[in-house]
C-alpha cells in the first residue's frame, strides 16, 4: 500500500548509519502522526566542486559506534527541547558520488516555526558532534 | 587498551590502531607523553579532540587498560 510519507511513524530506523545510499523516503516515514502539521526534511548533497576543482565522489570515514551514539543523543536533545517531537537522521560513510545524499533529518511537529527550528537544531549539531570526516576526493579530470 | 585514529590523526600517527597494556591508570596526556606513536598527536593536541569509550572526553580523563580511546580531528561530516 502506498500512503503519504506522514500518516504514521513506520518501523524504519530513528537513526542510521550506512555505506548504502539514503532514501529520503525512509526519513520521513518515521515522522508525522496525528496532529503533527509540520513536516521538515533536509538533504545534504554531495557537491560537483571543491576548492573550485570538479569532483566526482567523496570518501566518508566514521567513528560508527560512536557516530550513531551521538546521533541517538542528539535526537534525545531535540526531544528534550521540542517535545513531541518526531525525528529521524541518516548519515552515510564511504564513497558518496556527487549530487547525492550523505545526511538526510526530517522532522515533524505541530507548528512549522518549530519544526524549522528542530531540523536546524540537529543538522548543526551533527555538524559539531558526530565524528564522520571528509577523508578524500575523487577527482574528476 | 585500544587506541583508534580517525582522519588526520590516522597520518600523524602513522596508523589507524594501536593496542596497549596498562599496568595502572594513567592520565591520557601522560600516556602520550610515554609512547613514541603518540607524541606526534599530542604536538597536534590544539583543536584535536579525545573520545574514551566512545564518549567525548579530555586529555586530563584517567583512562584504564580496558578503555578505548579515539583521537578525532575537527569533524566534517554531513
Amino acid at each position: 500500500m502506498t500512503r503519504s510519507p506522514s500518516c504514521l511513524p513506520s518501523a524504519a530506523a530513528e537513526l542510521l548509519l550506512t555505506r548504502e545510499p539514503l532514501r529520503l523516503e525512509e526519513a520521513l516515514s518515521r515522522v508525522g502522526g496525528p496532529g503533527h502539521g509540520a513536516v521538515v526534511s533536509f538533504l545534504g548533497c554531495v557537491r560537483d566542486s571543491e576548492d573550485g576543482r570538479p569532483i566526482g565522489a567523496i570518501d566518508y570515514e566514521a567513528y560508527a559506534g560512536m557516530a550513531e551514539r551521538q546521533l541517538a543523543l542528539i535526537l534525545r536533545q531535540a526531544r528534550e527541547k521540542w517535545p513531541g517531537l518526531r525525528a529521524a537522521a541518516h548519515h552515510r560513510y564511504g564513497r558518496v558520488a556527487a549530487g547525492e545524499p550523505s545526511l538526510v533529518v526530517a522532522v515533524s511537529t505541530g507548528h512549522r516555526a518549530e519544526a524549522f527550528r528542530a531540523a536546524q537544531f540537529i543538522i548543526d549539531r551533527i555538524k559539531e558532534d558526530v565524528p564522520v570526516w571528509k577523508v578524500g576526493y575523487e577527482w574528476v579530470r | 587498551m585500544k587506541l583508534l585514529f580517525f582522519a588526520a590523526s590516522a597520518q600523524w600517527a602513522g596508523r589507524r590502531e594501536l593496542e596497549l597494556t596498562l599496568d595502572r591508570p594513567v592520565t591520557l596526556a601522560s600516556l602520550c607523553r610515554s609512547h613514541p606513536a603518540l607524541e606526534s598527536i599530542l604536538l597536534r593536541r590544539e583543536g584535536l579532540r579525545v573520545a574514551v569509550n566512545q564518549e567525548f572526553s579530555t586529555f586530563d580523563a584517567e583512562v584504564h587498560d580496558h578503555d578505548e580511546v579515539a583521537f578525532l580531528p575537527p569533524v566534517s561530516g554531513g
